[in-house]
């Protein structure tokens, strides 16, 4: 069943995962997805800056963000691959996302994570499966 | 072994090395780390896997490590409740070791696997992993 954009935007903030590492939707518009996070120490690895499962985890919500708000259908990850490119500790960072390619079950999105001064620190890559209710 | 991360204990993680002396994650699923639908999110198999694969390179080597690729394919979102995951090394040249690892459901099931590339860190490095 097809949601509307505040319905789609309600489920993501209504994962318990999603509220307990931090997320805050910022712009959730059809095609324009952006997401941020606040860093606490609850969040560091043992070299005291963010942990690379949180990069992991908040490319893969904004790609799933940005595929449900164009296609308005759930979604399941098959494949990400996240390339770390420096490393966060303090302020927030902030993630956009993009379709690269739609096909009717299979899509494949690109995103990106920014520190607070702008610089991109993660960038992946995701295929995710459509999960159409026929 | 080296001490937990915040992240680690935030998220319900447990690690201990087997009889063999390999890196075993465990992880019991708690009511908050769960999907909207109840479904475990991909970002707990991420986390699992950079965690196994990481520290497994970590144990071997006695070193710190960063991650710096990780390439995951998962089968499986259904909570099983718990998991468990393993990793091995398959290619170290230098600096940069290349490790793999799985996340098995309580039923022994591949439910995610990964592949990732690490850069070894000084042991006198900064929190930062720059050398000091």
């Amino acid at each position: 069943m097809t949601k509307t954009m505040d319905e789609v935007r309600e489920s993501f903030e209504a994962s318990p995962f999603f509220s307990h590492i931090g997320f805050e939707i910022v712009q959730f518009e059809e095609g324009d997805v952006r997401l941020k996070l606040p860093i606490h120490e609850k969040l560091y690895n043992v070299n005291g800056t963010l942990h690379g499962g949180v990069h992991a985890t908040m490319i893969d919500l904004i790609l799933g963000m940005a595929i449900r708000s164009t296609t308005k259908t759930r979604c399941t990850t098959m494949n990400l691959n996240i390339n770390y490119l420096a490393p966060a500790s303090g302020g927030e960072i902030q993630a956009e996302g993009r379709i690269l390619k739609q096909g009717y079950r299979i899509v494949t999105a690109e995103g990106e994570l920014y520190d607070q001064a702008g610089d991109m620190i993660a960038k992946g890559i995701g295929t995710f499966k459509l999960i159409r209710d026929e | 072994m080296r001490d937990y991360s915040s992240f680690f204990e935030h998220v319900g993680f447990h690690k201990y090395l087997d009889k063999n002396g390999c890196v075993i994650l465990n992880l019991k699923v708690k009511p908050e780390v769960v999907s909207e639908e109840g479904t475990v999110p991909s970002g707990l198999f991420s986390s699992m896997l950079d965690i196994v694969i990481g520290s497994t390179i970590g144990e071997t080597l006695q070193l710190p490590t960063s991650t710096v690729n990780l390439n995951m394919n998962y089968f499986d979102f259904t909570n099983s409740g718990s998991y468990s995951a393993h990793a091995s090394i398959i290619n170290r040249s230098g600096k940069v070791i290349v490790g793999e690892g799985m996340v098995l459901n309580g039923e022994e099931k591949v439910v995610a696997k990964g592949i990732g590339t690490f850069k070894v860190l000084s042991r006198h490095s900064d929190e930062k992993g720059r050398t000091v």
